[in-house]
């Protein structure tokens, strides 16, 4: 499987920190950390990562 | 499921927690319900050091304080998405509440519709920054030698003047109107908040049953419903948030009017537009980094000149318009912060 790691989002303006990628991932591959501005990111492992996509396809940001 | 056309409300529960509401009281009558029915209700509170705004889960009407009023930061939301699963999976009756974009998140990551969910979002101005809110407090913390251990950022006692404190025992209590606050100003200026804010996605797609907010342009609107105590606008988006809200209203003490959705959302825009990307936002967070919150506020709140001239008219004169157009009548519109501090330690 050459399955790549998902991308949550590209520029921070797709990301409103809401945490449903965090929250359904099997694995816990998916962090939310803060960054400079104090506001939350998620953040995958990609060590952990089995490549379901459910992150992708939970987020409210995205078409699915 | 969505109902074809938004119905739109001005309301108020008329009892003595609408003093302690942002607006009209129109979530606690709500969440009261949903504890009398041995529910869960979730929302935001300010932790115990007043640092960090967090969802928690509440079951006791005691509790229920902790959720009222407007908290101006984004919150932790933690792991309340898998506790509210399983809530709903045990069958219990689940009130969330929060902003759009995480009620849009909580009922994505849910995958399916429960009937035992009310989800409850909140006319949004956008988030401001966590880290910014930790420099604000460390800045009044240290102008008034004291811990903070309390805020409200929806005061409306009208008995403070612009800008008040009072002492009593090992505690300091401090009001600051909006207009005054550095904080609020940061905010109300759009500098602060969360990037994908300025095109917010939930201003076109709400998954809420219902929203609410402040009903500010009520004068215009609906004057009767304006006792200066406050008035929520309230919308109703689905048949579940249609039926919840109409066996609220049946109660006595909650006076409702039916208003016209363009008419009532026409002085709060948040409700279906973002807010404009200032080019302030630019500079904002790497100055906030470099500087100290005096020096911050020196820098993006200290107008020119001309604007200085105009704000000062503007100010003699507003008061003077409210009035007219208000008919003398005070409302809600004027709130600022209340905090406490502890000072205890001053003479440790």
């Amino acid at each position: 499987m050459d399955r790549k790691i998902p991308v949550l989002f590209k520029e921070k303006k797709e990301c409103c920190g809401c945490t449903a990628c965090y929250a359904i991932c099997s694995q816990m591959a998916i962090s939310m950390i803060e960054d400079e501005e104090g506001f939350e990111y998620p953040q995958i492992d990609e060590k952990k990562c089995i490549k379901c996509y459910q992150c992708l396809k939970v987020c409210p940001f995205k078409e699915t | 499921m969505a109902i074809n056309e938004k119905k739109a409300y001005a309301a108020y529960y008329d009892n003595d927690i609408r003093m302690k509401s942002s607006s009209g009281a129109i979530f606690s009558l709500l969440a009261n319900e949903v504890l009398e029915k041995k529910g869960i209700v979730y929302g935001v509170a300010m932790n115990a050091s007043c640092t960090e705004a967090e969802y928690i889960g509440i079951t006791e009407k005691q509790d229920l304080e902790k959720l009222l009023g407007s908290k101006y930061l984004q919150a932790k939301i933690k792991n309340i998405f898998k506790n509210v699963r399983e809530n709903l999976v045990l069958n219990r009756l689940v009130l969330f509440t929060g902003t759009g974009c995480q009620i849009n998140g909580l009922k994505k990551f849910l995958q399916k519709d429960y009937k035992n969910l009310i989800c409850v979002d909140i006319i949004c101005h956008g988030v401001p920054s966590p880290a910014l809110w930790k420099e604000y407090v460390g800045y009044m913390e240290n102008k008034m030698q004291g811990k903070m251990e309390k805020v409200n950022f929806r005061c409306k006692d009208q008995g403070w003047e612009n800008f008040g404190m009072k002492e009593y025992g090992s505690s300091k209590e401090v009001y600051i109107s909006k207009s005054k606050d550095p904080y609020m100003q940061m905010f109300l200026s759009d500098f602060c908040l969360r990037p994908s804010c300025y095109e917010c996605k939930a201003k076109t797609l709400r998954l809420s049953d219902l929203t609410i907010g402040d009903f500010w342009g009520i004068d215009t609107i609906a004057p009767e419903m304006n006792d200066s105590k406050g008035t929520s606008l309230v919308i109703v988006r689905t048949n579940q948030g249609e039926k919840i809200f109409n066996r609220l209203i049946s109660k006595s003490s909650v006076k409702v009017m039916e208003v016209e959705y363009d008419d009532a959302t026409k002085e709060n825009p948040a409700e279906f537009r973002s807010v404009y990307r200032p080019k302030e936002r630019e500079t904002f967070f790497i100055d906030m980094k470099k500087m100290d919150f005096e020096e911050l506020r020196k820098s993006y709140l200290s107008l020119p000149i001309k604007q200085r001239i105009k704000n000062a008219i503007k100010k003699i004169l507003k008061p003077v318009l409210k009035r007219a157009r208000r008919g003398g009548i005070k409302s809600n519109l004027d709130y600022g912060m209340l905090m406490q501090f502890n000072v205890g330690e001053k003479n440790e």
